[in-house]
């Protein structure tokens, strides 16, 4: 079941681990250049923006090819015909999907729609014969892994994860095979199995190519064991899941222990990454520990909005600079030198976006109706008639 | 992860020196927190920011109009001064302040610069304001700060200004709700401003005046000239002027692009291009009015698809190869 072309995919993150040595001045140019020319490896996009837009174009290709089809397929009659339809559908895929495999295509894009429609199609085709959510849930954690597995395929690992949330949740839930007050704590330890089922996996050098797989895994497992846990996300999920009434807080089972786990858990998180020298953990518990912070503020109202926007900005901004003057000559261990391995490219995107976005130099105009000043013009932006 | 390593040693990839110095290299247990307190502080000014906008607004009319406005004045000057302070000058080439922290401080200074325009605006022409001088003087006012201190960010606003002083609201938002382009002359606005920014990096570069601000200028004007064609595409009965100025805006991009290496051009100038040739293929079908073809469509279009991918395929092989040889 093992990828098939394991030994290129394997180059292929070898090379992104000589790339990463390369801008730490650990290995030369020149050496990576002709390890890049000898060596085989996978045609990969890693520009995730290309990828983008060529998953897209392979969307186009499955469903313009099913339409074609379906003109065809117009003249059939019954359910059970239209399950094998999408039973050959998913086929279909499965057999494109390993001849772009065999092409060398590793995470170019178009691969990935058809791996996702393997998936797709077979779930589609097992729900219309049984009709039973357990089996549909059941083939698509399986699709999922099979996926994942077969073609290292992150975004199905991804699935996979939501499925097996889904079917336990529908296992307590709909079935009764516990008390459903015990989701949150049984959602809480599937997070806590996955993340010890990769750190196990992860270990071995077998299992490198995996590696953006247990990644992915991590994270999902460390949000997944917080959000189970955040009083927030319980007492609203009871209420929409479980039809619990819950006015007072009072009422809701374990209710001290998630108080405790929704600031809890992101200091543990913040402090295990700091100690372990763990990025994931680290960037995990910060995002936490703003999640965490929101829940508090939604049950208890303490300051007008826009003064505790000041104070806290004030609040963080005097933390981080306390934090960088103490970091800033230390040159070992934990430490505010650049890291050149890293990719500070991420931060720039998302700043411009954000300044883009949030900085309105117009806001004057563009909050007042031009009607009430005149001068202005009728047309959204409002400017003035100077056309 | 120390494995990844004897994997790569035991490939030989690496020499055994190489090894060994990565292996000391990891017993230091380096962990850069520099990009998340940077970004931090970077979040902590648009909240703080964020508020003081919220008091402005809530209070514009119980506190005094100048109260504020003198402390307003007063932060800014402050904040401006620690910058003046602390760069090193103007230069034409890149110049960077010692602690990265100051970067942050002029984009504060600048916001609360334009925040102060806006409002000194506001203020005096209370009756017959015509506020597109108020934003014309924030783009120059930010333009300023960018170009003196050498800040990309302050460069985003001050474009992003002059941007709404045409009339154009070039945010993100409103590009992808595209209620932008519903009025013709914001059409040849956008086209105009669009020329204007390629006119102005042209500029920039013979006269070697910070050039690395080009990058940020020319994104702003591929987008914005696309994106203007597009749109006056959907207007008209000129559609074809459009295309056939869509066709020389990209065919401009795709030298840029090489000359920049820059694939994140480049995919835009493949998507862009790609609508178009659509948009052309779709029109030149609606007028030959083929009845009898458009059964086929549905056929061959599965075709078509994979045609295109195998064409893209080829295009960003080439493009990387192009790259990589200049």
């Amino acid at each position: 079941m093992l990828a098939s072309n394991f030994n290129n995919i394997q180059n292929h993150f070898l090379i992104e681990e000589l790339e990463k040595l390369e801008s730490l001045d650990f290995v030369s140019k020149e050496q990576l250049d002709t390890i890049k020319k000898t060596t085989v490896s996978t045609k990969t996009n890693s520009n995730l923006l290309v990828r983008f837009a060529f998953f897209l174009l392979g969307n186009f290709v499955i469903s313009s090819a099913l339409g074609a089809v379906g003109l065809f397929l117009t003249m059939m009659e019954g359910q059970d015909a239209f399950a094998f339809a999408f039973l050959l559908a998913g086929i279909a895929s499965f057999i494109v999907a390993e001849l772009i495999c065999k092409k060398n295509f590793f995470a170019y894009g178009f691969d990935d729609s058809f791996i996702l429609s393997i998936t797709l199609f077979l779930t589609i085709s097992v729900g219309i014969y049984t009709e039973n959510v357990t089996a549909i849930l059941l083939t698509f954690i399986a699709c999922n892994v099979f996926c994942t597995i077969r073609y290292v395929h992150v975004a199905s690992a991804f699935f996979a994860i939501f499925g097996l949330v889904g079917l336990i949740g529908y296992a307590i839930i709909a079935d009764h095979i516990l008390p459903s007050y015990y989701l949150p704590i049984v959602v809480f330890l599937i997070a806590v199995g996955l993340y010890f089922l990769q750190h196990l996996l992860a270990k071995s050098v077998q299992n490198f190519i995996y590696a953006n797989v247990f990644q992915l895994v991590k994270i999902m497992s460390l949000l997944l064991a917080y959000a189970s846990l955040n009083y927030f996300v319980v007492l609203e999920m009871s209420e929409l899941l479980l039809d619990m009434n819950m006015m007072s807080t009072d009422y809701l089972p374990f209710s001290s222990l998630f108080y405790f786990a929704t600031f809890g858990i992101p200091i543990l998180y913040i402090f295990v990454g700091l100690k372990k020298r763990d990025r994931t953990f680290f960037w995990m518990g910060l995002l936490a520990f703003a999640a965490g912070y929101a829940t508090i503020r939604n049950y208890y109202y303490i300051v007008e909005p826009e003064i505790e926007l000041m104070a806290v900005g004030l609040l963080l901004f005097g933390i981080v600079y306390f934090c960088i003057n103490k970091l800033k000559n230390k040159a070992d261990g934990i430490t505010f030198k650049e890291d050149k391995s890293l990719n500070p490219m991420a931060f720039d995107v998302v700043k411009a976006i954000l300044i883009n976005a949030n900085v309105n130099v117009n806001s004057p105009t563009s909050e007042q109706s031009p009607m009430e000043f005149g001068g202005g013009g009728f047309s959204g932006g409002g400017s003035g008639g100077d056309f | 992860m120390n494995k990844v390593f004897d994997l790569l040693l035991s490939k030989n990839f690496i020499s055994k020196e190489q090894h060994q110095a990565v292996a000391e290299y990891q017993k230091l247990q380096l962990f850069s927190i520099r990009n998340e307190l940077l970004f931090l502080i970077y979040i902590s000014i648009l909240l703080f920011t964020t508020g003081v906008g919220v008091i402005i607004y809530k209070n514009i009319d119980t506190i005094g109009h100048t109260i504020l406005l003198i402390l307003l004045a007063l932060a800014t000057a402050v904040c401006f001064y620690f910058c003046y302070k602390k760069s090193e000058g103007f230069s034409k080439g890149e110049v960077k302040f010692e602690n990265p922290l100051y970067d942050y401080l002029v984009l504060f200074t600048t916001i609360l610069l334009c925040t102060f325009i806006g409002y000194f605006q506001y203020n005096l022409n209370f009756q017959d304001g015509n506020y597109s001088v108020a934003t014309l003087v924030s783009a120059i006012a930010a333009l300023g700060m960018a170009y003196y201190f050498d800040n990309k960010s302050a460069l985003t606003i001050g474009i992003t200004a002059l941007g709404s002083f045409i009339g154009l609201s070039i945010q993100v938002q409103t590009l992808i709700e595209n209620d932008n382009f519903d009025d013709p002359r914001l059409i040849f606005a956008g086209l105009v401003f669009g020329g204007l920014l390629i006119a102005w990096q042209i500029l920039s570069v013979k006269y070697a005046l910070k050039t690395h601000f080009s990058f940020v200028i020319l994104t702003f004007a591929l987008h914005l000239l696309a994106l203007s064609c597009f749109g006056g595409y959907f207007q008209y009965d000129l559609w074809i002027i459009y295309i056939a100025i869509l066709g020389a805006v990209l065919y401009y991009f795709y030298k840029k692009s090489i000359e920049f290496k820059a694939m994140s051009w480049y995919v835009f100038i493949l998507i862009y291009g790609y609508f178009g040739v659509n948009f052309l293929l779709y029109k030149v079908l609606d007028t030959l009015s083929l009845d009898a073809f458009f059964e086929f469509i549905s056929i061959l279009s599965p075709f078509y698809f994979i045609g295109s991918i195998i064409l893209f395929v080829k295009l960003i092989r080439d493009f990387k190869k192009k790259i990589n040889v200049s």
